[in-house]
């Protein structure tokens, strides 16, 4: 199979195992319809030969049993949940094993594989038959990767860890050779006061000499106090990750792993017409190089002028067409998304509905991929935080299943998201409290704040409104985090709860890094251009409608007052301020005016990202050239939104 | 005399040569690996928040290119540019502001100096000339403000 075959069987693979995960959702929405379990069932063998015929002959083994599987339940009235997952998890192996092959890619070790393709023997058989079938179903969930290096009776405590509902941690050590030796006993006789320990396994390696070698422990105690007691015994702990599967690759798991699209053939004609049309042109150029010979120059150069205009005509046709081939269809991210989500929920123990709409909505490619983390992570923040115990929402009068919901809408050149659920909601008082507490605002400072500046708070770092330790999330990513992945594709993020009803967090990004649509601003004798995905509106500012002395202003915008300032201030470069336009940007809470000069335009920019030596230097995205050799630094919005505020809570 | 291999350039695979540059009526000598071109000046975009003598940024072959204020660099005033001279260090892209471009010479040795931005110095026609040490030149971050 030649690499050309490889990427584009990967990319078919990637189409399939994403419309295998849709129909095993609908599965589980409607009960075991025979319709689509044959759907299923033709995916699955569809991916079968996929596998033969780049040679992945584990994976169509699997993919053998889970036909049988499936075939095996085709009849009942409902198919079990066990079941479900372990498709599930196939249909993960599958993804990874075949989407994601490039060559490099570690294939999963065989054991994996064998343990795999023994549980789904495992439950095709009759029920009767199923004992210890129903044993290794509670090891469904767990990491494959960690199931593989487990010794068989190792498996089976591991199985009755979790009958009984302990929860299993995973102790990520880093170990000198010389604190090894004696080391290890010690570990295992201080977990084994805080629990039951099942096993040592070794760890991916790290960089450096040290050593990995990590703890499977079944505990209840924090796991502040299992790092305290492995610290004290010689080791330096990495990490206590809970053992379910994916808890930290989820990303893994929603980001698309092929880097090559799929494009419509008709696309593809557009183009080739336009090309056509420039070979046209290129002859009549030629009549112009015939016209200049003979002496009629200035009717040559009339008929140059005419050529070239359609030249950069044909050339933006061109262009666009090209930006076309990267657009893709947020629907097989949003579906892994439901995948992972729907996982997320189990483990949390909560009744989670996830609702998707837009997902036909075109995005560039690298959007699509840059966009999966942060939305993960809203989407787990949603289930782990935001979403109440079934118990809890009915005293307060919701339905038990919790909704999360992800919409997205394309607005001119912007990719609109929304991701809200109806859960608990930000408690403002108490995120007020809690900065206080943490230091992030003063007593005094937090006091001065309305309630949609104490939420901008959240996507402060090292903000987190959770103390408990979480192992599915709550893991060091915070919404500052979030906030960088947005500001990094040059959008923006904002939030709007309502306490006891649920959270909504606004996206805005371009469709597409390749060109962005720029407005120019003027301040003095310098031009900047913005992205439009960062500007909501801009507006003249009259002297009546300022106030303040500065660098902070306010304006008055809508019936309410902004929050302004200069750019030149906030680039930190001195211009005699002129007339005043306000540009409006940031989304809800974060929203504030950018004083400028004059707009002096708007054009489709291609933005180069800075030298590395001129990296450091934060407000500037980038530089673009506007044409007649004009370059022009690219400000960086939600940057210098973030620099507004830290303006403000240093109470300057 | 010679143990500044390594200073000089990290490929210079043989006899080590220098590319002789005038800035504010001076010659300097710069290690030629590091040469690409010399273009006429163009004007740069000034970015904020960088140090006096980083003149800005121009759009060079499809990349942003900062522009250096050679002769502001070596504290020897601020100076017209007459030429600008493109160097690759450590695989990035830089333009100098020179004012003229000299000889290439070879040299097999030079003496070393513990002068701030200068390498060492080598002898052409009996003059010595200072080597420019292009990594502390080229290097914004230390002075740039955030």
């Amino acid at each position: 199979v030649g690499t050309v075959d490889r990427a584009r069987l990967a990319g078919e693979a990637e189409e399939l195992v994403d419309a295998l995960g849709q129909r095993l959702l609908a599965l589980e929405g409607s009960g075991a319809s025979r319709e689509i379990i044959n759907e299923c069932f033709r995916g699955v063998h569809t991916i079968k030969g996929l596998a033969v015929a780049i040679g992945n002959m584990a994976v169509a083994e699997v993919a053998h049993r889970v036909e049988s599987l499936l075939e095996s339940c085709a009849g009942e009235p409902e198919i079990p949940a066990p079941v479900l997952d372990l498709v599930h998890e196939a249909a993960e192996l599958f993804a990874r094993e075949l989407a994601g092959f490039d060559g490099k890619r570690r294939r999963a070790a065989t054991e994996v594989i064998e343990d795999l393709c023994a549980r789904l023997d495992a439950a095709t058989r009759p029920a009767d038959e199923g004992a210890e079938a129903s044993k290794r179903h509670l090891l469904a969930g767990v990491d494959p990767d960690l199931l593989g290096v487990l010794a068989k009776r190792e498996r089976q405590h591991l199985a009755e860890a979790m009958s009984a509902g302990t929860p299993v941690v995973r102790v990520l050590m880093a170990w000198s050779p010389q604190a090894m030796r004696a080391g290890v006993a010690r570990v295992k006789s201080a977990l084994g006061k805080l629990g039951e320990m099942i096993a040592f396994v070794p760890g991916p390696d790290l960089p450096g000499d040290d050593l990995r070698l990590d703890a499977v422990l079944a505990t209840g105690a924090d796991p502040t106090a299992v790092t305290a007691a492995t610290t004290a015994s010689g080791a330096r702990v990495v990490a206590v990750e809970s053992i379910i599967a994916g808890a930290g690759r989820d990303v893994d798991l929603v980001r698309s792993s092929s880097r090559t699209v799929r494009v419509d053939i008709r696309k593809i004609d557009a183009l080739l017409g336009a090309v056509g049309e420039l070979s046209v042109l290129a002859a009549g150029l030629g009549t112009v190089e015939t016209g200049l010979r003979h002496g009629g120059a200035v009717k040559a150069a009339d008929h140059l002028a005419a050529e070239l205009a359609q030249l950069s005509e044909y050339i933006v046709e061109l262009q666009h067409g090209l930006i076309g081939f990267r657009m893709v269809a947020l629907r097989p991210m949003m579906s892994r998304l439901g995948r992972v989500a729907r996982r997320i929920a189990q483990s949390s123990e909560k009744r989670v509905r996830l609702e998707v709409s837009g997902a036909q909505t075109e995005v560039d490619k690298v959007i699509v991929d840059e966009l999966s983390e942060p939305l993960l992570h809203l989407v787990r923040n949603a289930i782990d935080h935001g979403i109440e115990p079934a118990a809890e929402r009915q005293r307060a009068g919701k339905p038990a299943e919790g909704t999360v919901r992800i919409g997205a809408r394309q607005d001119g050149s912007q990719l609109v998201v929304e991701v809200s659920d109806d859960g608990r909601g930000v408690d403002v008082a108490r995120v007020r409290e809690l900065a206080v507490e943490t230091n992030l605002v003063s007593a005094v400072r937090a006091a001065t704040l309305d309630d949609r500046e104490v939420m901008e708070l959240l996507f402060q770092r090292g903000f987190s409104t959770c103390s408990e330790v979480n192992l599915v999330s709550g893991r060091g990513v915070g919404l500052d985090a979030v906030r960088a992945s947005i500001g990094r594709l040059g959008g923006v993020i904002g939030i709007s709860s309502e306490h006891g009803a649920g959270v909504t967090f606004d996206i805005r990004v371009p469709i597409t890094l390749a060109m962005v649509h720029g407005i120019l601003v003027r301040v003095g004798d310098r031009t900047f251009a913005m992205p439009v995905s960062g500007v909501v509106e801009s507006a003249p500012v009259t002297a009546d409608e300022l106030s303040g002395a500065g660098p902070r202003f306010e304006i008055e915008f809508r019936k309410g007052r902004l929050p302004a300032y200069r750019i030149a201030d906030l680039l930190g470069f001195e211009a005699s301020p002129g007339s005043m336009i306000a540009v409006v940007t940031g989304v809800g809470s974060g929203r504030l005016g950018l004083l400028v000069d004059e707009i002096a335009g708007a054009q489709d920019i291609v933005v180069k990202p800075m030298p590395t030596a001129l990296s450091k230097i934060s407000y500037v995205a980038g530089a673009a050239e506007l044409g007649g050799r004009q370059t022009v630094l690219v400000l960086d919005v939600p940057a210098l939104i973030a620099a507004a505020r830290d303006r403000r809570d240093a109470g300057v | 005399v010679f143990d500044g291999w390594d200073l000089v350039s990290e490929t210079s695979p043989s006899t080590p040569t220098f590319q002789i540059v005038a800035v504010a009526g001076r010659r300097f000598a710069l290690d030629s690996a590091a040469v690409v071109s010399a273009i006429d000046p163009v004007a740069p975009t000034h970015v904020p928040g960088t140090p006096a003598w980083v003149r800005g940024v121009i759009m060079w072959e499809g990349q942003v290119v900062p522009v250096l204020g050679t002769a502001e660099r070596l504290g020897l005033g601020a100076v017209a540019a007459r030429q600008l001279l493109e160097l690759k260090v450590g695989g990035e892209p830089f333009f100098l502001e020179i004012e003229a471009l000299g000889d290439e010479v070879s040299a097999l040795d030079f003496e070393r100096s513990d002068q701030r931005m200068i390498i060492g110095f080598v002898q052409v026609a009996g003059e010595s000339v200072p080597i420019l040490d292009l990594n502390l030149l080229t290097d914004i971050s230390d002075e740039a403000a955030g």
